[in-house]
């Protein structure tokens, strides 16, 4: 199952404290609280002083020297809380320079939570329970907590906490659509990752479109399950509909990858490993309800970052001389008189050609949003929602859309699905070269 | 800052949290962590009915943030009491849950 990082936290403090007094536990929450000091001089900013931001520095910065102070002071120590701290501290630094500054704040907030536990419970050992560095630690700790109550992390400062820690490979324990939970957001990250690295390719993108299909349909099918009958109006049932579109939208397209897709590919990797869990969870014994809507809702929570990344990807093929289509099936072509020798002939594609792709991912991220959002209007009802924030956020933006502007989304969705459901994907194969 | 001014504080921060954890308009997420960051500040030594004011300033969200501006005001060695600690804890998911609409 998909581990968020409020989760992780969680857990960091669940150990410590249900850990014996014994020798070892002062050892294991220093190593702890020496990666909670690691993330947060990584979240401290300076902000503008008129928002109040120099106190909230001041106190992550001395949390974070005081963090490095425990850590110092007992020899280096590894076990369960040390690896989740590890682990947590990592997933922190690797998204903390995109993050705004209200999402470092409620990202610090909740570390100095941890490490005040951590620092609390380490005293439980009666030799070290008057150590100076632990007491200094903890009223660090309290002095952010403090600074907490005046600047209580906001509600979209709050989000970044319900983010997913990939797993770095497929678990084996898990199956079903647990396992497709557990991949989402590794798919997620890798896809990211892709994008940032601006090496996306063609089939990686239809991949990402595909195995959002398969999931949103999953997804909507458990949605009208657990929608009243009173609810006619059910504008996230065309999320499929949407992805599929995506697909079809890019099948004039190619950058030569469908025909040769990367042998290294965590994208493709993963999406596989998402389709076919699906699959198998179709097609094996009934299991807990509570657990499969639980994941149901982690996978639906992903799916409108998969649409903003391939967009962004999108947008930057557009820019550029990276896609290869056949002449006579881009729309600027329609009204050319073509011959038949430019009946073959290849162009690279850009601005407006992609408008259709651009089209379908922004109805299939609004359309996502509000699966998402009637996901978590269940969480009451059956399982529980994994990343509370950030399915408060797609609510939000439910809510705020109007009917008319979904029932848009959504026929626009369902109109370009039917339209390009024949379109052939075509694919860039280059011409052999002749022997001299 | 004079001990009558920490129990004034801690007093009306018990009192605000406990009305809206009882309010019937609260949701039901938000009233429980109010009801338990109330619980913790009585054992910190608050009084509920001691507390002055208003009975509840206005939304559940605009109430909490008052009783947490209480808890802030407080020297830091009474707030790093871990009744204190715990209860503005409490009282931060209480508004998470207030503005999450839970």
């Amino acid at each position: 199952m998909t581990t968020t990082v409020r989760e992780l936290l969680a857990s960091v403090t669940r150990t410590i404290e249900q850990a014996a007094p014994n020798p070892m536990l002062p050892v294991e929450a220093a190593a702890a609280v020496g990666h909670c000091g690691r993330a947060l001089r990584d979240l401290a900013f300076e902000g503008v002083d008129a928002f109040g931001t120099r106190g909230m520095h001041a106190s992550v910065i001395a949390l974070a020297d005081s963090c490095d102070r425990v850590a110092a002071t007992w020899p280096s120590g590894t076990g369960r809380a040390e690896l989740l701290a590890g682990a947590g501290t990592d997933a922190i630094t690797q998204i903390s320079s995109q993050l705004p500054p209200s999402s470092r704040w409620a990202l610090a907030v909740e570390l100095a939570a941890v490490v005040r536990h951590c620092g609390r419970h380490a005293g439980s050992f009666p030799p070290v329970a008057h150590a100076p560095q632990l007491a200094e630690v903890h009223a660090a700790a309290a002095a952010v907590l403090q600074v907490s109550t005046l600047y209580p992390p906001t509600q979209r400062g709050r989000v970044a906490l319900d983010r997913s820690v990939p797993s770095v490979r497929p678990s084996p324990e898990l199956t079903g659509i647990a396992a497709a939970a557990g991949a989402a957001s590794a798919l997620a990250a890798a896809l990211h990752a892709q994008v940032a690295r601006r090496v996306l390719s063609m089939s990686e993108l239809l991949a990402c479109a595909r195995t959002a299909a398969v999931a949103a349909r999953s997804a909507a099918v458990f949605a009208a399950a657990l929608a009243g009958p009173e609810q006619a109006f059910r504008p996230w049932a065309a999320a499929p509909k949407a992805w599929d579109a995506v697909c079809g939208s890019c099948a004039p397209f190619d950058d030569g990858t469908k025909l040769r897709p990367p042998t290294r590919s965590e994208v493709l990797a993963w999406a596989a490993h998402i389709e076919t869990s699906l699959y198998n969870a179709s097609r094996g014994t009934p299991r807990e309800l509570a657990a499969d809507a639980t994941a149901l809702r982690a996978i639906g929570n992903q799916l409108p970052d998969l649409a903003d990344d391939l967009d962004r990807a999108v947008r930057r093929w557009s820019a550029g001389n990276h896609v290869l289509a056949p002449q006579h099936r881009l729309a600027r072509y329609e009204d050319e008189k073509l011959d038949a020798s430019q009946d073959e002939a290849v162009v690279f594609v850009r601005g407006s050609d992609f408008d259709d792709v651009t089209a379908a991912l922004w109805d299939a991220r609004r359309l996502s949003i509000n699966l998402a959002g009637e996901l978590d209007r269940s969480s009451a009802t059956l399982g529980r929602q994994p990343q509370p924030d950030l399915a408060a956020r797609y609510v939000a933006a439910s809510d705020v859309a109007s009917q008319r502007e979904l029932r848009i989304h959504a026929k626009r969705a369902q109109n370009r699905a039917a339209a390009t459901a024949r379109s052939r994907q075509w694919g860039y194969a280059p011409r052999p070269r002749r022997a001299r | 800052m004079h001990v009558t001014e920490v129990t004034r504080r801690i007093d009306t921060a018990a009192r605000l949290l406990s009305a809206v954890g009882r309010a019937a308009d609260t949701t039901p997420g938000a009233g429980i962590h109010c009801l338990v960051a109330a619980d913790h500040l009585g054992v910190a030594g608050a009084d509920a009915t001691r507390g002055t004011g208003a009975a509840t300033p206005g939304t559940a969200e605009q109430t909490i943030r008052v009783a947490l501006a209480e808890l802030a005001g407080l020297p830091p060695d009474v707030f790093a009491r871990d009744d204190v600690l715990d209860a503005a804890d409490a009282a931060r998911t209480a508004l998470a849950r207030a503005e999450d609409g839970e």
